[in-house]
């Protein structure tokens, strides 16, 4: 018997992108993303691509966990996860543990792809779409340099601004033909929520779908208040408009606007509770930050059971994460709402130009193996600040 | 195995991929093989022979010869509808896997386990003392010899008498036979209301069973008879509604899941099952009780990449030591590289009816 490729080289890069709008939210005053790149080899000389969160600590977990790779086969992806998270108490570094492994698990299943020749959506499920609506993310203030946070909440008692957060949307309707978008809220002024809600609702089709994500930053009373405030605008859903499991089980006791979380149900162990409990409609899901495909798979298994609906999250991925969103999207039924995307804000990109654009708000699952798409190798020499080989 | 021990039933052919439904005897019993071809290449799933399995199956191909929605697991009816999705559907990941030149285990994401115990079925039907003793015996010399020659040490103890006093008195002399450190579980019938079923508790608590399967005839009984008691709850899933287990799950997790993978419908629903119980803290116990060995590799096929299969595989009903031995176990345990070739059939079969059919390669 052929014996199996193993993996003998794993390169990280750690990217600095920038955006072509200062994005504002209650979490992030930002003109620019990080995000850690994972290259893939084995001995046979394929490679496969994947993708998490950038931030140092995640650049640090993933360079510790890609050890655990080497010389490993990349078809064995079960005992890899396992070799680091066998119990909740194992996995020593929480959320930011699983997103390095899911950037590695992606890589595996890149990996995959190529070495059988399939889309990456055939290996994860049964494809039934080639075209995925993405949503438009919306600046909760429009600004063109960086401020400090201190100085946001004059700038939201400032109500005239609300006519930019406007423009801004219709522009990138006329330019992308986006049907859905989310406003990222700061969560520092309800009144400005709740005008600012009512001008894109008054000023955007009755079709279009329209999100509001404050990031839990409201307390609970004023959470439910607010979306009580807000339940004849006819939203898509609330997301995470306050904390944790109780707190949005609470709140969405008491509205009718269905309510998402990426925030409070992040991990497999928090799914019990999310079951018992009820705090969102929607969960709504970053691939990386669950821990790859398999537990995403896991989540989605349980969520159908138990009648959550299952979205895809996301944090201005490059090509790499954008591409695995929609080979996800595309392959598990269970996707029916747009996908989260901010690729079209990224100034740049680490793959090679072609594959990814959103066109009428949707963007086309790439073909090719794997997640169908190839780094730009100039690019990202351009935009790492950081690279590290472990062999 | 031989092709011309096989009687060919059925067949549908689409260019050079096809279905073929067959009927063979091995180890006295009659199965009913489906086979998913392409270039010559098989994947194949074997099932306990009926005629009403094969209309199933027929069916279901006719269907999506149709081009006509077929059902799944999902849609959860007879039991032999749901073993017809299981075959079909396992067949065609087989062949997938073939394909692509991995063993299925690998093709579901690499092995968690490179070995796996098996559980050896010890089952009474005598229903008075008089009875029971004689089969007490031979019951006590089949663990004495599981134990001595292969190192069983799990043993799954079926019982159907409705005497509780009967069940509760058989358990000590099996676990004196089985040791302390066996693993023992008891699968009922579901014979017994609440109040029996606390009292069988009472009575069996410190005979150290793993669990204790379907002793109620619906979960809401079980789950309330082995409340805070010992031993935990077993649940063969196949044997209720899949609303009610869904719905007993958060609440009332049991401690053991039982899957029969073709009753589940092949091994993406399997997968799709022990994800939810993994996330409810149940376990998942791999049975091949209705079957023969073909299910009982794809069992442990299956275990080893299952998170939640902590529990032996549970072997088909009636296996003499001699079959056992065949069987491959050593140590108790079966070893996945180790797992001899599955009776496979020796070729496909080379109807040249020309049928047209759906391919099993393209959605089925």
């Amino acid at each position: 018997m052929k014996p199996r490729p193993i993996i003998r080289r794993l390169k990280l890069y750690r990217v600095k992108i920038p955006l072509r709008q200062l994005y504002v939210s209650s979490m992030y005053v930002m003109k620019c993303v990080f995000r850690t790149v994972i290259e893939l080899e084995t001995d046979d000389g394929c490679t496969g691509l994947g993708e998490t969160g950038g931030t140092q600590e995640v650049f640090q977990l993933t360079a510790q966990m890609a050890r655990r790779f080497l010389r490993r086969d990349p078809l064995e992806r079960l005992p890899l996860q396992q070799s680091f998270a066998a119990s909740v108490f194992e996995n020593r570094n929480g959320r930011n543990g699983w997103s390095a492994y899911g950037g590695l698990e992606l890589a595996l299943w890149d990996w995959a792809g190529h070495h059988f020749s399939l889309p990456a959506c055939a290996l994860i499920g049964e494809p039934k779409r080639e075209w995925i609506d993405v949503v438009c993310p919306v600046p909760a203030v429009v600004l063109d340099l960086p401020v400090d946070r201190s100085a946001l909440p004059s700038l939201f008692r400032q109500h005239e601004r609300i006519a930019a957060v406007v423009e801004y949307c219709l522009q990138q309707k006329r330019q992308f033909g986006f049907t859905c978008f989310k406003y990222k809220s700061a969560g520092i002024d309800s009144e400005w929520d709740l005008r600012v809600m009512r001008a894109l609702r008054r000023s955007l089709k009755k079709e279009t779908l329209l999100r509001w994500d404050p990031n839990a930053a409201y307390p609970i009373a004023q959470a439910t208040t607010l979306c009580g405030w807000m339940e004849d605008l006819g939203l898509e859903f609330y997301e995470d408009p306050t904390d944790d499991i109780s707190g949005m089980a609470a709140l969405r006791a008491r509205v009718r606007t269905p309510v998402a979380t990426n925030m409070c149900v992040v991990q497999l162990d928090q799914l019990a509770s999310a079951i018992r409990h009820r705090p969102a409609d929607i969960l709504l899901a970053d691939v990386y930050m669950w821990g790859g495909i398999e537990n995403y798979l896991t989540m989605a298994a349980s969520a159908e059971a138990y009648g959550f609906e299952v979205a895809i999250h996301s944090l201005f991925e490059t090509g790499i994460g954008t591409a695995a969103n929609l080979h996800l999207a595309a392959a598990l039924r269970q996707i029916r709402r747009a996908n989260d995307s901010g690729f079209h804000i990224l100034e740049s990109d680490v793959v090679q130009e072609g594959p990814l654009c959103v066109e009428n708000g949707r963007m086309r699952v790439p073909d090719g193996p794997g997640w169908g798409v190839a780094l730009n190798v100039s690019a990202l020499a351009q935009l790492s600040v950081e690279q590290l080989e472990v062999t | 195995m031989a092709n011309n021990d096989v009687e060919w039933l059925f067949e549908r052919r689409h260019a050079s991929d096809g279905w073929h439904i067959g009927r063979v005897a091995h180890q006295q019993k009659e199965w009913i093989v489906v086979q998913a071809t392409s270039n010559g290449m098989a994947g194949e799933a074997w099932g306990p022979f009926s005629e009403r399995l094969q209309h199933e199956v027929e069916t279901l191909l006719d269907l999506a010869d149709r081009h006509q929605e077929r059902p799944t697991a999902g849609d959860r009816g007879s039991e032999d509808a749901l073993l017809a999705c299981g075959l079909i559907a396992t067949s065609k990941l087989e062949l997938t896997s073939r394909r692509y030149g991995v063993p299925l285990h690998l093709w579901l994401g690499g092995t968690l386990r490179t070995s796996v115990r098996v559980a050896v079925p010890i089952v009474f039907h005598g229903e008075t003392p008089r009875r029971r003793g004689p089969e007490l015996e031979r019951a006590e010399e089949h663990i004495r010899n599981c134990h001595q020659r292969l190192g069983i040490t799990s043993f799954a103890i079926y019982d159907s008498s409705p005497d509780i006093d009967l069940i509760a008195s058989s358990l000590p002399v099996l676990r004196f036979e089985a040791g302390l450190g066996a693993t023992l579980t008891l699968h009922l019938p579901g014979q017994f209301d609440v109040d029996q079923t606390q009292r069988l508790c009472s009575q069996v608590q410190d005979c150290g069973l793993t669990y204790m399967a379907d002793p109620c005839a619906s979960i809401a009984m079980a789950a309330k008879a082995s409340r805070d008691r010992l031993p935990a709850l077993g649940l063969s899933v196949w044997k209720y509604e899949r609303e009610d287990l869904l719905a007993s799950l958060p609440e009332t997790p049991p401690a053991v899941l039982l899957v029969d993978p073709l009753l589940e419908g092949g091994p993406t629903a399997v997968r799709k099952l022990a994800s939810i119980a993994r996330v409810l803290q149940s376990e998942v116990c791999l049975t091949a009780e209705k079957g023969g060995t073909w299910l009982t590799y794809h069992c442990v096929e299956l275990a080893a990449v299952v998170p939640a299969s902590h529990q032996p595989v549970q072997l088909p009903t009636g296996l003499s030591i001699e079959d056992l031995q065949a069987l491959g176990v050593r140590s108790g345990k079966l070893l996945l590289p180790g797992l001899p070739n599955r009776p496979a059939l020796e070729t496909v079969p080379d109807h040249t009816d020309n049928f047209s059919g759906p391919s099993p390669v393209a959605e089925y």
